[in-house]
């Protein structure tokens, strides 16, 4: 059983107008057999974190630890094989698949990338790769432009089994599909992960969809995690404001007032967080800018304490580890 | 702790992204232009043979080469002659001519102004044709509208975008110039010579560029914003020229910039068709007659100013997009 | 392999691309076996017939040595086309693999290629020949060379387009994820989505390659004597062509024929690739001409003083074979304040419904309605003399990048709005204009005038789309998924505005949304649109205790939201959504239905009101209760 270790681990890139942390000294672990959920909005960093994973993007210092043993410490062969285990399914279900293979023969590849397998057991591990994920046996010999992109997914995911990963890192995978598709895919993950005792890593940005299929969620702001807890109590009680301001913004069925915004109504210009304090200041309701008290704010970063306050939560004001 | 890794200093190109962005480019078209130079310095040394000798002619004593070469300054070292060149270049003596024994910088003088004559007004013709006809059939056949046209269009500009204007020029000689006699078919005086060359210089031009124009116009009528300057119910010379037009800018002036720089192979093209005496006819005929000296200086004249023509678009285009400075390399 | 068969078949489709492709085989048969036929008698010398015009037994006369001059041109073929193709093998050789650099190499060397691209195109072509005919001598070699390396910027500037959209693929990123090779992912993955669109590439190069060649053997630069293309054909006869037109006649033709037949495949080959790739259902051919819009009478909900009265509103547009409705007699109302939500999934023809409203239906669509009212002016028949679409309805769109015009500032394009229809002079408008930013909470309102909307962040330029729309006094505000593209606080944000300003200025708003969620936070009504149709219409509070609507039903059972049970399945519906050119007699919906029934099959249900008078639903078998998921994935119900 394979479990991810990430400590400190921060990735760095180079833009024209200045360079950008998008993932920023982040530690956090996906156990055997646990879903873990990372949501957060736009300029978070989870896809980047999650592309560091899988080795689609290169850290700039920290570590990342397969199974116990540190990807940085082992040679690039040694690497690509411990990095197996560990596969990713995307967002986009119209460049997830090569439109110049067919269904059948990207199976195949794929197959064929962990061990070696005749023609012949070949055709009918492709077959057994779609039942598993629910498609018909004949979509092997189909173009990924005749498949609608709920099917497109799913080969996606078929595509991913035939490894025999034991993670599963799934990002938006079905921000981009149709609701009538998406319980399918989730019932599907849900599946799988019973069925095969799979590991997932489960980011989106919608906080109901991550909210139902994992068992705990971390909260990405700006590169950070600044919260980390069960998805229920993190869901109930929430420690950090980003949180609260999540969870509020998230429309519910029902319509339900809720009164007071947990974030300052502003649109902000620049997102990028000041040198010192902590960097959700500029939208915190709870920070200095409504209570002038609460000078801590600006003068320390709550990250460094996070590991002491409930829920792990980056923020002064969060209930301290019982 | 620091989340944004700043730039240690606020530098002068930030400051000023306009100025620092004229002078990255004008910095890269020096070191074209430079190398332009070196070039065609390099080219007459990459001869083979002897151009003195062969100048001179296979009985002439040594004692004479070696005069004409000293005279030549062949004998310095190859460093000092290049500074020579530029020099030369920058003082107006760039030779002379081994055919006509007349000073370079005489023969080019006398006809320059007819080939940027020529090439001058093609330019005009063309752009204004293209644009107009490219526009106007952009706005008959919008979203598949008049598929008829767009089918009529579409053929006969790609018919006549094909047609070189060597060949073109051709076909208009024999047609207005042996059948018809409407207009001369060689260079004299007055207006009615340069019907004919501008016409085999733009009609091709004309059919290649409208084709793009309509493309352009198309994507620009057909995009979002169109679509919301609709919805504000705005008249529709408003829609075209605030709207649309300001949009179709950076693409016309990379057009024009492309249209300057593809002129000058036209030109030459056409000028030996047409026998006309410009810089076109004085290239091909030195380079057949091995008259270096007059070569070079055309080959620099013409590369310096296509270098010039790109620098002076590309900062016009620089200048008035307001995002092209923020995406500059 | 197949593949490529295939793309040759498509492309023989078009009479163009047939005529072309044809043209091309002859001229390769032509360039084999023309010398071989006519060589001698393009060779030998007749003095007898010398510079002689046309006649019966030389078609295109004579030259100056009484060589026949359609032989000369049928044979001149072969050293046109090879020249040709050599050229483009240098330029390709070249640029394709300077092209590729920064994708295999890095980001570093991009620069490195852009700086030798940038220097191979400072120079004209005729320039680098004229150069390289000086020092290698006049002749073929130069002329190759010297077009080569002109042609290589722009397979280089191809291949790294090409390069870096392929390398950042999902696909590709998916292949290393799975560990493949290199090797294997260049040559599997990469190449293949690269090579088809250059060699498309080639055969037009081939074309202008072989015009460049002739110009430059026509100047004396290319081809030189004894040997003979057609532009050194073409020098040789031009100024005999006030005696004997027809010597020029047969280059001159042989040229254009060349260059159009070869440009013409490579476009048609182009367009039939472009056609393979893309992932739009095209409605397949065949198909029934569109079944005729249903006569059904839908009810209509009664209200008093309504700002907007549909009837029988559909779209429709032409295909090649009949056309379709992606939206079909659609009847709603929505009253004075009110906030209505239209709920769908893609293809549901919602943020078409909006668009026909505003008069904004791309031509060729066709918007025919029984009954159009707004704000008590009939538009029925698509007229509206006093303009009441331009003042009084709002849009606001989606995609927030695209609908500000990005070349003109914020400020013109609020302004406008008051000077064009409310008559104000520049200073009024941008006083009004600095009013409405801060009605929308946009930080900063004046300076903002001046910024352009790339200066702004999504969230922000849709206040400015917001603002724009008030600019008037709309008594309607239409937004189309005007949040889909934000984050989810953004979201919040912008919906508590829209319902603030609706609120303040008593302003209905039609809301499209594929978010049931956000349509019940928003808005007091929703109407679900499936295929075309409203399926049901009902109070947004109401949704809580269950829709009656198998879709509707099966839509809240399928979506997670903060209080489903985690620890039971979701319900999801089997089967996709109808394409519209595609649709079935009865209800749309009956295919994927647990409880349709053969009358669903036949007959399309009409929206009809239920007791309540204030809920309509389009069922012949609505559901009753509240919507529960339960193990299996059916919902379980009474029967209705």
């Amino acid at each position: 059983m394979t479990a991810i270790d990430v400590e400190r681990l921060s990735v760095h890139f180079h833009a024209r107008a200045g360079s950008v942390m998008a993932v920023d000294e982040v530690t956090m672990s996906v156990p055997p057999g646990a879903v873990v959920g990372l949501v957060g909005e736009s300029g978070s960093g989870k896809s980047t974190l999650a592309r560091a994973i899988v080795g689609l993007v290169s850290p700039t210092s920290g570590s990342i630890r397969i199974d116990g043993s540190d990807l940085a410490t082992q040679s690039a062969g040694a690497r690509r094989r411990a990095r197996l285990p560990v596969q990713m399914i995307f967002q986009d279900p119209n460049s997830s698949l090569n439109p110049r293979m067919t269904v059948g023969a990207a199976l195949s590849e794929a197959l064929g990338a962990r061990e070696r397998i005749g023609r012949g057991t070949r055709d009918e591990e492709v077959a057994e790769l779609l039942d598993l994920v629910t498609l018909d046996r004949r979509v092997a010999t189909a173009y990924p432009r005749e498949l609608s992109g709920g099917q497109r997914q799913r080969v996606a995911i078929a595509r991913a089994l035939a490894v025999k990963p034991d993670v599963l890192i799934c990002d938006e995978v079905t921000s981009a599909l149709d609701a009538s598709v998406t319980g399918a895919i989730l019932n599907l993950l849900r599946d799988l992960r019973r069925e095969l005792g799979l590991s997932i890593l489960f980011i989106s940005h919608n906080l109901a969809v991550v909210r139902y299929v994992s068992d705990q969620i971390g909260v990405m702001y700006l590169g950070r995690i600044v919260e980390f807890a069960e998805a229920e109590a993190l869901v109930r009680s929430p420690e950090h404001p980003y949180t609260s301001a999540l969870l509020d913004a998230v429309p519910r069925l029902g319509g339900v007032d809720v009164e007071a915004p947990a974030e300052l109504d502003r649109d902000v210009d620049d997102l990028q967080p000041p040198d010192r304090g902590c960097a959700f200041l500029p939208r915190c309701s709870a920070g200095p800018l409504v209570d002038p008290t609460r000078e801590i704010c600006a003068a320390m970063d709550p990250q460094a304490e996070a590991s002491a306050r409930r829920h792990e939560a980056a923020c002064h004001f969060a209930k301290a580890e019982s | 702790m620091v989340s944004l890794a700043a730039p240690a200093r606020v530098g002068f190109a930030d400051k000023h992204p306009t100025a620092a962005f004229v002078l990255r480019r004008t910095g890269r078209m020096i070191i074209l232009l430079l190398l332009l130079l070196v070039l065609s310095f390099a080219m007459i040394h990459l001869v083979p043979g002897d151009p003195v000798r062969a100048e001179l002619g296979p009985r002439a004593p040594v004692s004479a080469i070696e005069a004409r070469r000293a005279e030549l300054g062949l004998d310095q070292p190859i460093p000092k002659q290049f500074v020579d060149y530029v020099r030369g270049l920058l003082t107006g003596d760039l030779g002379t001519s081994t055919t006509s024994h007349l000073p370079v910088s005489e023969v080019i003088a006398e006809r320059l102004p007819n080939s940027a004559k020529l090439a001058g007004i093609a330019f005009v013709v063309i752009m204004l044709f293209s644009l107009s006809i490219g526009m106007i059939a952009a706005i008959v056949t919008r979203n598949g509208r008049h598929s008829g046209t767009e089918l009529g269009f579409t053929t006969t500009t790609g018919f006549f975008a094909t047609v070189p204007e060597f060949v073109l020029g051709v076909a208009l000689v024999y047609v207005f110039g042996v059948e018809l006699k409407w207009f001369p078919v060689a260079y004299e005086p007055g207006v009615a010579a340069y019907v004919l060359p501008v016409a085999a210089l733009s009609i091709g031009s004309i059919a290649a560029l409208s084709r793009i124009v309509r493309v352009e116009t198309l994507d620009v009528l057909g995009a979002d914003y169109m679509r919301t300057a609709r919805s504000k119910r705005l008249p529709a010379r408003l829609m075209y020229l605030r709207h649309a037009l300001p949009n179709m800018l950076t693409s016309t002036l990379t057009l024009g910039g492309l249209l300057l720089s593809g002129l000058i192979g036209g030109t030459v093209l056409v000028e030996n068709v047409f026998a006309w005496p410009g810089l076109g006819t004085a290239v091909v005929d030195s380079v057949v007659a091995q008259d270096y000296a007059l070569a070079q200086a055309i080959m620099v004249l013409l590369g310096a100013t296509v270098l010039i023509i790109n620098l002076v678009v590309d900062v016009i285009i620089g200048l008035i997009d307001p995002r092209s400075t923020i995406r500059e390399l | 392999m197949a593949q490529q068969r295939g793309l040759v078949r498509t492309a023989l489709r078009t009479p163009t691309g047939a005529l072309a492709l044809v043209t091309v085989v002859l001229l390769i048969v032509l360039a084999i076996v023309a010398p071989m036929i006519w060589g001698d008698k393009a060779t030998t010398p007749n003095v007898d017939h010398l510079l002689e015009g046309g006649s019966a037994e030389h078609p295109l006369g004579t030259d100056n040595i009484g060589r026949d001059l359609l032989a000369r041109t049928l044979v001149a073929t072969r050293l046109s086309l090879v020249l040709s193709v050599l050229i483009v093998l240098v330029g390709a050789g070249i640029g394709v693999p300077l092209g590729a650099l920064p994708t295999v190499l890095g980001r570093r060397s991009a620069r490195l290629t852009a700086a030798i691209t940038d220097f191979a195109l400072a120079y004209p072509a005729l320039l680098l020949a004229i150069f390289l005919s000086v020092i290698l001598g006049a002749g073929p070699t130069a002329a190759v060379l010297a077009l080569g390396i002109a042609s290589a910027p722009a397979f280089a500037r191809l291949t790294q387009t090409l390069a870096a959209s392929v390398a950042g693929s999902d696909y590709v990123a998916a292949a290393h994820v799975l560990g493949l090779s290199r090797r294997r992912v260049l040559f599997r993955h990469v190449l293949p989505n690269i090579a088809e669109p250059i060699i498309l590439n080639v055969t037009i190069a081939i074309g202008y390659a072989l015009l460049a060649l002739s110009g430059l053997s026509f100047l004396g630069l290319g081809v030189q004597p004894p040997s003979y293309d057609w532009g050194q054909l073409l020098t040789a006869s031009l100024n005999r062509i006030y005696v004997a037109p027809e010597a020029a006649l047969g280059p001159c033709v042989a040229i254009v024929i060349a260059g159009l037949a070869f440009n013409g495949l490579g476009e048609a080959l182009a367009r039939a690739a472009s056609t393979r790739t893309s992932y739009v259902r095209s409605p397949r051919r065949g198909t029934a001409a569109f079944t005729p819009i249903l006569p059904i009478s839908d009810d209509q909900r009664v209200i008093d003083d309504p700002v907007l009265v549909v009837e029988g509103l559909t779209v429709t547009f032409p295909t090649g074979d009949g056309s379709i409705a992606p939206v079909r007699g659609i009847s709603f109302s929505i009253g004075n304040g009110e906030r209505i939500a239209i709920v769908g999934e893609s293809g549901s023809g919602k943020s078409l419904t909006a668009l026909s409203l505003a008069q904004l239906v791309p031509h060729p669509g066709t918007v025919r309605a029984d009954r159009l009212e707004f704000v008590g002016r009939d538009l029925t028949d698509g007229s509206d003399p006093d303009n009441v679409v331009g003042t009084s309805m709002a849009m606001v769109f989606q995609d927030t990048s695209t609908s500000l015009n990005p070349a003109l500032r914020i400020g013109t394009q609020l302004s406008e709005v008051a000077e064009v229809h409310g008559g104000l002079r520049r200073t009024e408008a941008r006083r009004r204009a600095v009013d409405r930013l801060r009605e929308v909470r946009l930080s900063g309102p004046e300076r903002r005038l001046r910024q352009f909307p790339h200066e702004l962040s999504g969230g922000m330029r849709q206040r400015v789309m917001i603002a724009v729309g008030l600019m008037g006094e709309p008594r309607l505000i239409v937004a189309d998924e005007p949040t889909s593209a934000l984050d989810v606080t953004v979201q919040q944000q912008i919906l508590r505005l829209l319902k603030d300003i609706g609120d303040d200025t008593g302003a209905s708003c039609l809301l499209i949304t594929h978010d049931i969620a956000v349509a019940t936070e928003m808005c007091d009504r929703i109407l679900v649109m499936y295929a075309g149709r409203i399926v049901e219409d009902i109070d947004a509070s109401r949704l809580w205790e269950g829709p009656t609507h198998p879709y509707t039903r099966a839509l809240l059972a399928a979506v997670p939201d903060m209080d489903t049970d985690r620890d039971v399945e979701l319900a999801s519906i089997p089967g996709r959504p109808p394409d519209p050119a595609d649709l079935p007699p009865g209800c749309a919906f009956a295919p994927r239905c647990a409880f349709a029934t053969d009358k669903c099959r036949e007959d399309a249900p009409p929206l009809l009101l239920d007791k309540t008078d204030s809920h309509r639903v389009a069922c012949w078998h609505p559901q009753q209760g509240s919507v529960v998921a339960h193990e299996d994935d059916r919902l379980e119900s009474e029967v209705g």
